[in-house]
């Protein structure tokens, strides 16, 4: 099987209907998405087929990149470009085997397929029978297609797992974010095209070598595997292909095919050739040093400039618009924050290109203002999964030079919701609780429903800023949005601690704390208390006054 | 005048339950001040004060002046009407009891106040609790008129008052605010404890 040539991947056409076709379908206009059978192959799957347009057709520079944006290339250009790299894509054979060890691995035992899926337990789980809510036995044997699918997304997030198996080259369960269309009706060549790089985006590092399908520095599965079993044998960026980090390689796996039919635990199709059984095997790739994966943010400890950068990766908590502004903004200086090439290249390269272009009178569709963030990754705890997270948001494109005053005015924002989600914690806790202080217990639901309810209102606030700044204002954030803001989380902190707190009956709660910490965090709220500086300078800040002096407890929130 | 704001009640129906109070209760030189209409004879307050239960309290005079100055209620059948008795009744018992009103003073606030310099509210926490608590319209009306004597039966609001026990029945009949702000034991609780908070202080 020919991973370019052969019909493994599934795709959504516009009408609807789901077609097993081979990636030479991104050229047809009809298709607009993947339709993959689990999220963590959805979001691999795009990064397959970016990364095989990084690597088979890359854009020399913007123009190059807004010309293919506007017009796909043909099915027939699209072949040729692929025809080079065929040899790399075989799944099976006596050859090289797409992301499989050269080395047959003879002497490893035979394990069950479900070792490719990072949410199956591993053998020490079953030994210990610790599998319970991450159940053994639900895929035993699975089709080819998915099993390729399978295999690259296990190499993509691939966590540290037992002496030996390495780690991914962005860090186990590394946080993805690609840039899509607003257009829900966009075809799928234009959501993958937003996310490849003209080559002068990408990041120097690794060598710049004329593209060979036999070069191990680029497809490692090509040559004799890296192996890492003494110390000190590191794969580091200097020593490979530049587009490596789209192919890298840190486990060592051989899929073991047989002529069974099978239905497969995947996908749910009957297939006549199946994996049931994979043989796995330590010390493969190290990856080490300052490694940058173009799709993934990272994080640099700006008080240790020479510390090579940190990805982010999935959290407890998920995603929100907290996030955002890390994911989409940099800040070097401050916080560190380092955006994934691909957003970077997006909010400085491309709409500045497309902007220019279309003032010099070129026919191209304005380039989308609004694009979404689509974020994606595992939460790993080690090697366990705790969850995986796929979030899309706005992604709003000022000019560049206005950025910094868009990072300052979405860290304050930000930074009061964080203040107030903690100040309503504790309120609760202390209505809960007799000695909140000692009080035990998962306390994040209550912020993640904070940052939930309050998530529209920071996606209007951050419209609200897109326009005041392309209207010419540039430093004050507007009143209305600052208030609005405001208010809108003053209304949910008291909306969510009532919920909470007071929803019982009045016979089983204990109405002089409920009712004491619900005054402290009104008194709070509004800039009344002692601790509550950070909401004065906010109001302050935005030029809005705090609802001013005396309020009747009674009647203070009854306003519809 | 009403300039209280209502939760359960009718501006109209707190109007007149006003006026009915005032003739009901004020002295003759008192009620010039606010209304033309006479007041009616002092043993019409005391048949009032000396019932026991809603039912009796329907049979009196007093109630009867009540009940013809409310607005008609426009719907409902028997059983909502009947409700309205009852409500309305347990307001005239309690109502009756009050000697002089301060409109907008709130019977939790009221009750949370320091007695005098002991450190100590008009009413105990404890007995505030059952206040909070109680099942029955009976228990309701005896509560709520002990909590007035507490206070020297005046300095609360009249309307107030009203409102409160119409969204108790309210409350009682399953009809909950959605806001958990919006429901009687936090109003009560609230103003209560916020009264004793600004002379009591946390640790005790």
């Amino acid at each position: 099987m020919n991973l370019l040539h052969d019909r493994w991947l599934p795709f959504h056409a516009w009408d609807g209907s789901i077609t097993y076709r081979s990636p030479l379908a991104i050229a047809d206009p009809e298709v607009v998405d993947l339709a993959l059978p689990r999220a963590d192959f959805q979001g691999a799957a795009y990064q397959w087929l970016i990364g095989l347009l990084q690597t088979a057709l890359p854009p020399k520079d913007h123009d190059d990149w807004l010309d293919r944006a506007a017009e796909p290339p043909s099915r027939e250009a699209l072949e040729a470009a692929f025809a080079p790299l065929a040899t790399a894509f075989e799944l099976e054979g006596d050859g090289p085997r797409f992301m499989q060890d050269r080395d047959p691995l003879e002497d490893a035992k035979p394990t069950s397929v479900s070792g490719l899926l990072i949410d199956s337990p591993g053998a020490n789980g079953l030994k210990l029978n610790t599998d319970h809510f991450v159940k053994r036995g639900r895929v035993e044997a699975i089709c080819s297609d998915c099993a390729a699918m399978a295999l690259f997304t296990m190499q993509i997030n691939a966590p540290s797992g037992g002496a030996g198996y390495r780690v991914g080259l962005r860090g186990g369960g590394p946080l993805t974010t690609l840039v899509l269309p607003e257009d829900a009706q966009a075809s799928l060549w234009q959501r993958l095209w937003l996310n490849v790089l003209p080559s002068q985006s990408l990041a120097r590092q690794g060598k710049i070598e004329p593209l060979r399908s036999d070069d191990d520095t680029l497809f490692p599965w090509m040559g004799p595997t890296q192996l890492s079993d003494k110390k000190g044998a590191v794969v580091v960026p200097d020593d490979m292909h530049a587009l490596h980090a789209y192919w890298s390689m840190p486990r060592r796996f051989r899929l073991l095919f047989e002529d069974t039919p099978c239905r497969c635990d995947l996908c749910g199709r009957e297939t006549a050739r199946s994996v049931a059984e994979i043989r796995a095997k330590n010390y493969g790739a190290n990856y080490d040093g300052p490694w940058q994966h173009p799709l993934t943010p990272y994080r640099r400890d700006p008080k240790k400039p020479s510390e090579p950068p940190l990805s982010t990766k999935g959290q407890p908590g998920g995603l929100g618009y907290r996030h955002w502004s890390n994911l989409v903004l940099d800040d070097a200086e401050n916080s560190g924050a380092l955006p994934a090439a691909v957003v970077h290249d997006y909010l400085y390269g491309k709409v500045p290109a497309n902007r220019q272009a279309r003032r010099e009178g070129e026919a191209f569709e304005p380039l989308l203002r609004q694009a979404r963030l689509w974020a994606f990754g595992y939460d790993m705890d080690n090697m366990k999964p705790r969850g995986w997270y796929g979030v899309e948001m706005p992604l709003v494109a000022v000019p560049p030079e206005q950025q910094e005053v868009l990072r300052s005015w979405v860290q304050d924002v930000t930074e009061l919701a964080r203040q107030v989600a903690w100040m309503v914690r504790n309120q609760i806790k202390v209505a809960w609780f007799s000695r909140p202080a000692d009080a035990k217990g998962d306390m994040s639901p209550i912020d993640t429903h904070f940052y939930e309810a309050t998530q529209a209102g920071f996606f209007h606030a951050l419209f609200g800023m897109q326009q005041a700044l392309l209207d010419g204002e540039d430093t004050h954030m507007p009143t209305d949005i600052a208030e609005v803001w405001y208010r809108g989380l003053q209304r949910e902190a008291l909306r969510l601690f009532d919920a909470q707190a007071l929803s019982g009956p009045v016979a089983e709660l204990d109405m002089k704390r409920v009712t004491g910490a619900r005054r402290n965090l009104q008194a709070w709220l509004s800039g009344r208390s002692k601790g509550s500086k950070i909401i004065t300078q906010f109001a302050k800040k935005g030029g809005f006054a705090l609802a001013g002096g005396k309020e009747s407890t009674t009647t203070e929130d009854v306003a519809p | 005048m009403v300039t209280e704001y209502l939760r359960a009640i009718s501006p109209e129906e707190a109007f007149a339950v006003r006026c009915w109070w005032q003739r009901l209760t004020l002295p003759a030189e008192e009620l010039k001040a606010v209304t033309s209409a006479p007041p009616w004879p002092k043993g019409v307050r005391a048949m009032l004060r000396r019932c026991e239960t809603p039912e009796a309290a329907m049979l009196t005079e007093a109630f009867r002046h009540l009940w013809h100055r409310l607005p008609e209620s426009e719907r409902g059948g028997e059983k909502r009407r009947n409700l309205r008795l009852q409500a309305w009744a347990c307001v005239a018992l309690v109502l009756a009891e009050v000697r002089a009103e301060s409109p907008n003073a709130s019977l939790g606030s009221q009750l949370g106040k320091q007695k005098k310099e002991t450190g100590k509210p008009h009413m105990s926490e404890l007995r505030f609790q059952q206040l909070l608590t109680c099942q029955a319209p009976e228990e309701l009306v005896q509560r709520l008129r002990r909590a007035l004597a507490l206070i020297d039966k005046r300095d609360v609001s009249v309307v107030y008052l009203a409102d409160n026990i119409a969204l108790w029945w309210r409350e009682s009949q399953g009809e909950m605010a959605p806001q958990p702000s919006g429901r009687l034991g936090f109003l009560w609780a609230n103003d209560y404890f916020e009264a004793l908070s600004r002379y009591q202080h946390a640790g005790d």
